[in-house]
């Protein structure tokens, strides 16, 4: 659903030789002249006689165009500046900005393309400084009988709205929610499995989603690919969506998930008891204007995450709600209100029992950085119990193809004086043939 | 397990399961109105796109998935109008029918005849070019006769049983849209050689049957907004000329620059009315065309 969203997709974006795109750089707006108009007497001469003479040309005609035979090949570059009055909540160096100064936040090379008439293949790598990742690799299914759907790879766990995004590129803002770094980390909920979703045959939308994949995840989960020894050490994940139009201009959108995995504390051979289940609900709603690219937009989700780990468990919400006005083709204004404690993070049993914390703060620490130790190492899971976070963004879209973005946010600090300004500048470009984007 | 049984018959009951009758989905509202022309009564028609939204930018609402997912036959602009919302819908839409190059899948850019500004190059830096050519086939109606007569053809084929239908349906459009296109071409025969400037490359296929001159474009390249000093020269190259060239925008172009350029001009502005369906009066596509004729020779004072 969007292209819908948002914006950046491409509209002449058939596959064509990318390399032979040279990118017209920021703010190339200078006085620009109309092509000159050749006219082509060989043609205008055919036209003129098939008017008078009432020939046609060939029928059909078959599109003049490049070889099709190439992948659709993008290349999405972000780069960002940050500023922070005090040193951030903790975040992990994945793709938001997370130091002063300038930094790169991605650059994500796209390749996607049918295989056959029954399949299609989206790869997208993300390069960033420290290296080169497979951000997701996924086949899916084009013509499965019963209105089912697979796909198998590496992909976004199906959770939510946020976490099934490219966050750089279809959100309003340059960094993530808080829930979603705090229950996903940096590089979102994602994993190698396989996923089938079922599109209901009724009169209105709604889809299930099922998958099954590794549960190699930053912080929540925690059993990577490479040690798993049985069904129980893999992450199941479940999302049901619905959506209504009401008119041609408004769109609800709403969403239940759940996801179940081993969380990795008290070793491989616990992954029995040691689980963490995830519930989310998420809900948009989408207003366009008439005749006009603008639209206003409310996207809420909130998460619950009960985590066992050695001796008792943690149980902790969280939620984020922005509004974004789009007013036109170039301006976007957002903001955005997080939440941390909903419900208050709170524990049961003994998680801190000192025998067993040593797996879990091993392991926890080598996540998160380590900040505060009020209640052992353990708190990462935690920390910090209520975090509410503000934040504002205003974009500009000088083509289709790039974006500048300003955004700060005020990260209120629970038990100090005195929060945290974060400010971000933002620059993004596209080149090649990007596709549509999910609404 | 009794529930399940209940949910399991319930679905194998429901109306939806049925398809007996053919399901086409269309793109763009005018592709829509020719695909009833020649499904009549044979069947049901969808469209995706909203008649008063850009074409290049509609939301791929999820609720669109399930009119492709229940199509026998998608009928689409192709040469890249769509690429930025159709793909993804048809991913999810669960149907193999209408996948590319498949025969529920008809590109009306393959029926409608040579297509024209295909790009020599494709580079950026000459705006959102499509790499097949400018896509807005539907606005000549000759273009749409073959349009249509392609979608019986299909049809005949995806359908052998009604097949005599679709292609009487086409015939008796053509014939009417011929009549038609005789009578419009003399009412437009005194503006042939007028100039406009039409805010988006959108008018190339309608000057290309007129015979109307397209002197320059309000946005510089395609998709790229105007800068003041590119609306500068163009009311200065407007000024100049005499005849006044019309300024033509479709209503989701920014009507603020639109209008500016034809008030500082001395010309007059012509704004579309959409596509098929954006008005009470123009639900079918001679009716549209009829619309959009009058506008047009209202702006070269008529």
């Amino acid at each position: 659903m969007k292209r819908f969203v948002f914006g950046l997709a491409p509209r002449g974006s058939g596959p064509h030789r990318p390399f032979s795109v040279v990118f017209a750089f920021l703010l190339s707006t200078l006085p620009l002249a109309a092509p000159a108009q050749e006219a082509d007497p060989q043609a205008e001469l055919e036209r003129e006689l098939e008017r008078e003479l009432g020939l046609e040309p060939p029928f059909p005609a078959a599109p003049r165009g490049p070889e099709r035979l190439l992948p659709d090949i993008s290349l999405v570059g972000t780069f960002a500046a940050a500023w922070f009055s005090s040193e951030p909540t903790p975040r992990l160096p994945a793709h938001e900005p997370f130091h002063d100064g300038p930094q790169l936040q991605e650059l994500e090379l796209g390749f996607r393309s049918n295989i056959d008439p029954f399949l299609r293949a989206d790869v997208f790598l993300a390069v960033s400084l420290g290296g080169i990742e497979i951000e997701q690799a996924y086949v899916t299914t084009l013509a499965l009988p019963a209105d089912l759907r697979l796909r198998g790879g590496q992909f976004y766990a199906p959770f939510g709205r946020f976490n099934q995004l490219h966050y750089l590129e279809v959100t309003p803002f340059a960094d993530l929610p808080l829930v979603n770094r705090r229950f996903f980390g940096g590089e979102q909920l994602r994993g190698l499995g396989a996923e089938v979703s079922y599109l209901f045959p009724l009169p209105f939308y709604l889809e299930v989603v099922g998958a099954i994949m590794s549960a190699d995840n930053e912080v929540s989960f925690g059993v990577p690919a490479t040690e798993i020894e049985k069904p129980r050490d893999l992450l199941g994940v479940a999302r049901i969506e619905t959506s209504f139009d009401l008119g041609d201009r408004l769109t609800l959108l709403g969403g239940a998930s759940y996801a179940n995995g081993p969380n990795g504390t008290g070793g491989i051979s616990a992954t029995d008891r040691n689980r963490t289940q995830i519930w989310g609900a998420d809900l948009t709603i989408r207003l366009r204007d008439p005749a006009s690219r603008a639209y206003t937009s409310l996207q809420g989700e909130w998460m619950t995450r009960r985590a066992a780990v050695p001796g008792g468990g943690f149980r902790q919400g969280g939620a984020y709600l922005w509004l974004v006005r789009r007013f036109d083709a170039h301006w976007e204004a957002a903001v955005r209100g997080d939440l941390m404690g909903l419900p208050t993070g709170s524990s049961f049993g003994e998680p801190f029992h000192e025998e067993e914390e040593h797996h879990l703060g091993r392991r926890l620490a080598a996540l998160e950085p380590s900040h505060g130790h009020a209640h052992g190492e353990v708190d990462e899971f935690l920390e910090p119990i209520r975090q509410r976070r503000l934040g504002a963004s205003i974009s500009y879209y000088p083509s289709e193809f790039q974006r500048i973005r300003l955004q700060a946010n005020y990260d209120f600090l629970p038990g100090e004086g005195r929060g945290i300004w974060e400010t971000f500048l933002q620059y993004q470009f596209v080149i090649g043939s990007h596709g549509a984007h999910v609404f | 397990m009794r529930y399940l049984v209940f949910l399991l018959s319930a679905l194998l009951l429901s109306p939806f399961s049925a398809r007996a009758e053919v399901r086409v989905a269309a793109s763009i509202p005018a592709l829509g109105a020719l695909a009833r022309e020649v499904v009549g009564t044979q069947g049901s028609v969808v469209v995706l796109a909203p008649p008063n939204q850009d074409p290049h930018f509609v939301d791929g609402k999820p609720t669109l998935v399930l009119a492709l997912n229940r199509a026998r036959l998608l009928v689409h602009a192709g040469g890249g109008l769509e690429a930025g919302w159709l793909p993804t819908l048809l991913v999810g839409a669960r149907n193999g029918d209408i996948q590319a190059g498949k025969p529920g899948n008809l590109d009306a850019s393959a029926l409608a005849g040579p297509l024209l500004e295909v790009p020599e190059k494709l580079d950026r830096s000459l705006g959102d070019v499509h790499p097949g050519g400018n896509p807005h086939v539907w606005l000549d109606p000759r273009r749409a006769r073959r349009i249509a007569l392609g979608i019986a053809e299909r049809l005949a084929s995806l359908d052998p049983e009604h097949a005599e239908t679709y292609r009487a349906n086409a015939r008796r459009f053509a014939e009417r849209l011929d009549r038609k296109i005789a009578e419009w071409e003399e009412r437009m025969r005194p503006h042939r050689g007028k100039g406009f400037v039409p805010y988006h490359k959108s008018l190339t296929y309608l000057a290309d049957w007129l015979g109307l001159r397209e002197v320059a474009t309000v946005e510089p390249l395609p998709g790229i907004a105007p800068s003041p000093s590119h609306l500068a020269s163009l009311i200065l190259e407007i000024r100049k000329r005499e005849p006044k060239p019309i300024v033509v925008a479709e209503r989701w172009h920014n009507q603020r620059t639109a209008k500016t350029v034809a008030e500082k001009a001395g010309a007059s502005l012509v704004v579309l009315p959409g596509d098929v369906g954006s008005t009470g009066e123009n639900g079918d596509y001679l009716s549209y065309m009829e619309d959009l004729l009058a506008r047009i020779s209202a702006g070269f004072g008529e």
